[in-house]
């Protein structure tokens, strides 16, 4: 266990702002057009939320709880990096100090190091299993075939769709999650890897009415592969080069904790798809005002968990929802150039520099 | 079938090879014509073009990146995929006959 001095939090910070900087620096702005995102929507909030997250972190301190009890009550880990990402940047356009941003960093490197066995900021992969769990879960598998990697993969889209939908483009880990890549014994084949798709939340009634009685809440998969490689960011993307199909040699699939046969999963799928567009649609159709109070619903969900443990309401409180009542929506002045932009973002992540004010 | 020069350059984001119709789709859009291997032509996709994805030949998109949602379900579905291309929904029409090199990034008309 290293000693967590200043010099310990800088190391960290510096690796995670890294990590930030290859994740999110890797998407494509533009596809936020249509869809709500944190950097619209996130600086509106930014003093009644700042203020909510330091004394929620507070309020865990005079808990019992350890760091890895913590962890464990956000949605996972991806999603756990992304609010680390969400908060730094929001913390940037609020009436705070360095000391309090500080506070915030320090609360996720602890949470991160707590939980993850390497690679924390998962500038390349998502590691939370012990070599005994993966072997575990490798034994749990079963022979696969290119229809049921597609079908499986049908299933995976449904998924993701549904976490897009219901949870919007920023917190679709509130649903999926991709664990790995796991490297495995060369008796499962040449290159094997080990891979995790999780999906969790898909009822959620205290955002969508519409999704109480959906019959599934949990899908997990697991996947063994030949000779693909497997990557997962910080901002909770899987990146898989080589054919998933093809390359698909033994896999695993759970529904609701039990095993589920590959020939049913369409019902699933369709399920999942026609409610993602349903919601989708509905969230479309919101007036600016709608939109502005669904994000911030969907925003705080994913700490619902902590807030029920502490005995507190999860929703945004009021102070929050007024605080962007009636505001536009935030315009950031992006610099054209891809290296300003690179520097831009790493500046406002950064909790230890009060520069820039954006 | 002949194939032209690339019409269209994007971003590599899913192996294969495909060829097949190509359908325009707008955000949010609905087009009751797609059938199974046509080819999904729009700006960027969202989750009320899911069901069409999973009938998709390959996906074609104007924006995106590695990591934008067309990349990683069409990895998942096994399909190609090129996105960042700026121009498909413009230089692509509805109807069209078309190559989707998902390795190469490249986009190619068919030639009579």
């Amino acid at each position: 266990m290293p000693q967590k001095t200043e010099a310990y939090y800088r190391k960290q910070i510096d690796e995670a702002i890294n990590s930030f900087e290859r994740a999110w620096t890797a998407m494509d702005l533009n596809t936020f057009g249509n869809t709500a995102n944190w950097f619209s929507y996130d600086p509106l909030i930014a003093n009644s939320w700042t203020r909510r997250m330091l004394k929620m972190i507070a309020d865990l301190k005079r808990t019992k709880l350890n760091d890895r009890q913590i962890a464990s009550l956000f949605p996972n880990m991806s999603e756990l990096r992304v609010k680390m990402g969400f908060d730094l940047w929001t913390a940037k356009y609020a009436d705070v100090t360095r000391a309090e941003r500080m506070e915030i960093a320090k609360f996720y490197v602890d949470l991160l190091n707590a939980y993850c066995l390497e690679d924390p900021y998962a500038l390349k992969k998502n590691v939370v299993h012990s070599p005994t769990e993966v072997s575990a879960m490798a034994k749990k598998t079963v022979g696969a075939a290119p229809e049921i990697a597609k079908k499986l993969g049908r299933l995976v889209s449904a998924c993701y769709h549904f976490g897009h939908a219901a949870y919007s483009d920023m917190y679709p880990s509130i649903v999926y999650e991709n664990y790995g890549p796991y490297p495995l014994a060369q008796k499962y084949g040449p290159n094997a890897i080990l891979a995790v798709k999780d999906f969790n939340n898909l009822r959620c009634p205290e955002l969508w009415p519409e999704t109480k009685n959906f019959p599934w809440m949990h899908v997990s998969i697991i996947y063994v592969y030949n000779n693909v490689r497997m990557r997962v960011d910080s901002a909770s993307h899987a990146i898989f080069s080589g054919n998933l199909i093809t390359n698909l040699k033994r896999y695993s699939l759970e529904v609701d904790g039990k095993r589920f046969p590959v020939s049913k999963t369409d019902q699933i799928s369709a399920a999942l798809e026609k409610m993602a567009s349903k919601l989708f649609r509905k969230n479309q159709s919101f007036n600016l005002e709608q939109k502005k109070k669904k994000y911030y619903y969907q925003k705080a969900y994913v700490y619902k968990k902590i807030f029920d443990y502490l005995g507190q309401d999860w929703r945004p409180s009021p102070e929050i929802l007024n605080e962007a009542k009636g505001r536009p929506l935030y315009e950031a002045p992006w610099p054209a150039s891809n290296a300003a932009q690179i520097k831009l973002f790493r500046q406002i992540f950064d909790p230890r520099i009060s520069v820039p004010k954006i | 079938m002949n194939w032209s020069k690339a019409i269209l350059k994007g971003i590599p984001a899913s192996v294969g090879v495909a060829t097949g119709i190509a359908r325009i789709v707008s955000p949010a859009g609905k087009a009751r014509s797609f059938q199974e291997g046509n080819i999904l032509i729009t700006s960027i996709t969202d989750p009320t073009m899911v069901a069409l994805m999973a009938k998709a030949g390959a996906i074609v998109c104007d924006m995106g990146s590695i990591t934008s949602h067309p990349s990683i379900v069409s990895r998942e579905l096994g399909i190609p995929c090129v996105v960042g291309t700026k121009k498909a929904t413009t230089i692509l029409k509805d109807g069209m006959k078309i190559k989707v090199d998902g390795r190469k990034g490249e986009v190619y008309a068919a030639e009579n």
